[in-house]
């Protein structure tokens, strides 16, 4: 499977946050990508789609040579469904595996054996995700880190959580651009500060 | 086709109460993924399941094999109990043949119930048979297209698993090669999902604190999660908590700061 830099980026974060150095993420997609091959000898590709409560972060990896454009069929496993999650517990995040294909019918058989294995009719749907239905408004792994590090520098600037976080969408409004933008540009001023005296007056 | 048996067939009494077992048993294994955690316990619930559904089983196994080249691939087992684990073992890291190697490699139901003097195995057999058990039964597991692994049955007993065994066996095999075929992907994916929502719970805090001490001492953002990893591990408290911590301190100070005076 072919990893690219912005997703390996975004698993790294990720990875970093589970705190287990026997984890790594981009292994377990890795793997996932081998268990997918060997099940569906016309398999190209995976995407997660990840919805937080207020974030849409799309991942997407597929197989060397292949891409969004050769997918002809897709299966959609909504993967929350099987996890036993404690009573009274949130999960952090809604996740769906999509599976895509380069042959039409390619999950017909694994979409009827997992509807079985998991006893629930519409464990995993047929062609509800192509790769060109992901929403324009989402973000990376990437961008939402930026995003929340911008809402803890607002935090120690004396706002509150929510109010940082109006402060950044009501900022990217005005200036007309996406909040990991104004965000970014925020933490930029920090990277200004930081360099040295004799750097800054040179720009000048 | 299974090895021939001399048994007595079984009686009608015997025949509903084994068909009543592995209806049971095919019930439980439609339904296995749901709260299935991870590719072990998946296959464990499988060759429990097999045992249950089989006369006469004292235990079971399933295999997760790859042939390539008639040379056999190991890449998961699991079984119903600890005597099977071991003779599993015996039979693929330390004899390399045995029932399972030989059903698979033939695809074909092949068994015996006189383990100590099998001359098909003869490392295997005695061994098993100096363990005290005598019968097996094993099972390639297959897909319309390809061979997935394979289900070992075992029996202490001599002559435990007859034709009627082999066909319960058979008509069980058929569904827990269609489980067993899709377990190692299911299971990439649930162990995926576990990660993902554990790291996204804790990555929004962990980030937040990143940008607080950014704010508060400068540096980069590599620079201020190293500072929080070090206060996680001179204090041997979760990262997560660390942040969340800081996040907590920062937060309470900016809403004393509006508080009206007293």
């Amino acid at each position: 499977v072919e990893i690219s830099a912005g997703l390996a980026a975004d698993l790294a974060l990720l990875t970093a946050a589970l705190e287990d150095p026997a984890t790594d993420i981009m292994e377990t997609v890795r793997q996932l990508a081998r268990a997918a091959v060997q099940a569906i000898p016309s398999y190209i590709g995976l995407s997660l789609l990840i919805e937080t409560d207020r974030h849409l972060v799309p991942l997407s990896a597929f197989e060397m040579s292949a891409g969004p454009d050769d997918v002809l069929t897709s299966l959609t496993l909504p993967l929350g469904l099987w996890l036993p999650i404690p009573t009274g517990a949130k999960p952090a995040a809604t996740i769906v595996l999509t599976l895509y294909a380069s042959v039409l019918g390619a999950f017909v058989d694994l979409a009827s054996d997992i509807s079985w294995l998991s006893a629930e009719d519409g464990a995993a749907g047929l062609d509800q995700a192509l790769p060109s239905t992901i929403s324009a408004a989402a973000v990376s792994i990437v961008e939402l880190a930026l995003i929340n590090q911008a809402i803890g520098l607002l935090i120690g600037r004396g706002y509150t959580p929510d109010e940082a976080e109006r402060e950044l969408r009501l900022t990217a409004v005005r200036d007309g651009v996406e909040a990991s933008v104004s965000a970014a540009a925020l933490l930029a001023e920090l990277d200004e500060l930081d360099e040295p005296e004799s750097d800054r007056s040179s720009e000048v | 086709m299974s090895d021939s048996s001399d048994l007595p067939p079984v009686s009608a009494a015997q025949q509903l109460s084994d068909e009543a077992d592995l209806r049971t048993s095919l019930d439980r294994l439609a339904g296995l993924v749901a709260g299935t955690l991870d590719l072990d316990e998946l296959l464990s619930q499988v060759a429990t399941f097999a045992a249950a559904a089989i006369p006469g089983a004292d235990g079971a196994g399933v295999t997760l094999l790859r042939v390539e080249h008639a040379e056999h691939v190991v890449e998961a087992l699991a079984a119903s109990a600890p005597f099977v684990t071991n003779i599993d073992e015996l039979q693929y890291e330390v004899l390399n043949e045995g029932p399972c190697i030989t059903a698979a490699i033939e695809r074909r139901t092949v068994r015996s119930g006189s383990l100590g003097g099998e001359q098909r195995w003869p490392r295997f057999g005695p061994r098993v048979g100096r363990l005290g058990v005598h019968s097996v039964l094993s099972i390639p597991l297959v897909v319309p297209d390809k061979l997935v692994g394979a289900m070992n049955v075992y029996a202490h007993d001599k002559d435990v698993f007859d034709d009627h065994a082999a066909h319960l066996g058979e008509l069980f095999a058929a569904p827990a090669a269609v489980a067993v075929h899709n377990a190692q992907l299911l299971a990439q994916a649930t162990t995926l999902t576990k990660q993902l929502q554990t790291a996204l719970a804790t990555r929004p805090v962990i980030d937040q604190a990143v940008g607080l001490l950014r704010g508060r001492s400068g540096g980069s953002a590599e620079e201020a999660f190293a500072r929080l990893r070090e206060i996680s591990q001179s204090e041997n408290v979760k990262l997560a908590i660390v942040a969340q911590r800081i996040v907590d301190e920062a937060v309470r100070r900016a809403r004393a700061r509006r508080a009206p005076p007293q």
